[in-house]
């Protein structure tokens, strides 16, 4: 099977729609529209990645694609757990749309991190976990 | 006041996987790099994690990835470091499951010099 075949099969796998449509049921706070628009966002954020994938026609380039978007995936992601999270922690309260967002998109991430190679995945997260070290320990060796 | 029985914590270092089994919290013991020695059934009950697809991996890099943070990752390697780790704090788990709002306390006991996460549901 090609590449765009199983990122199609994956990505659009009715049962990621189920689980989306679960965690913002449980969002009780909010109102239809606001779930609404939720729904539409995390969905863009999957179409616009399979609509690239159904136009390369290059296996290599598309795995190299599917990384990089899974690495713009886990950066945003990581930056709005973060963002929600010293929200929590200082006020006690966070912003109940950046939870929702962040549950959303990790149901993404968990998708696409199927399609690719376990290897690729785990170098990534392991970068993408501490991006600077390697900068702070070359300050500390040279002071 | 804490959602567990502060007793609970001189009990920590001898705590077989029963005992811990039989706690209404999360109890996870880990190494001093974060790896879990011990997933308890209420943590894998709320995480969607089995015991065995979390022990052995890392934490809050592998099992727990949105605590890989200076907010919980650090202040742990940060207490590993000084020898003294006892801090709790109100988090949200949201990574592959339904957004749940916890109370996270992180423990160091000096004698064993074993490590705990424990974890409460907010209400």
């Amino acid at each position: 099977m090609k590449l765009v075949d199983v990122l199609r099969l994956r990505l659009t796998d009715p049962v990621l729609e189920v689980i989306w449509d679960e965690m913002l049921a449980g969002w009780g706070t909010a109102s239809d529209e606001e779930r609404s628009m939720l729904r539409g966002w995390v969905r863009r954020k999957r179409d616009d990645f399979l609509a690239f994938a159904a136009e390369c026609v290059d296996e290599e380039e598309l795995e190299q694609y599917a990384a990089l978007q899974y690495i713009e995936l886990r950066a945003h992601w990581q930056g709005i757990n973060n963002r929600l999270n010293y929200a929590m922690v200082t006020a006690g309260s966070t912003d109940p749309r950046l939870v929702y967002r962040s549950a959303l998109m990790s149901q993404l991430l968990g998708a696409l991190e199927g399609v690719l190679d376990p290897a690729s995945v785990s170098r990534i997260m392991t970068f993408l976990s501490e991006p600077i070290v390697v900068r702070r320990r070359d300050e500390e060796a040279a002071a | 006041m804490s959602f567990f029985d502060p007793q609970i914590l001189s009990q920590l270092p001898a705590a077989s996987r029963e005992f811990a089994n039989a706690q209404p919290f999360g109890i996870v013991k880990v190494t001093d790099d974060g790896t879990v020695q011990m997933y308890n059934t209420w943590e894998a009950e709320m995480a969607g994690v089995a015991p065995r697809d979390a022990e052995g991996k890392n934490f809050f890099t592998q099992v727990a990835p949105c605590t890989n943070n200076r907010l919980v990752f650090g202040k742990f390697k940060d207490g590993v470091a000084r020898g003294s780790l006892d801090a709790e704090f109100n988090y949200t788990f949201t990574y592959r499951m339904k957004p749940t709002n916890v109370v996270l306390r992180l423990v160091r006991d000096p004698k064993s010099k074993s490590n705990w996460v424990l974890v409460g549901k907010k209400n």
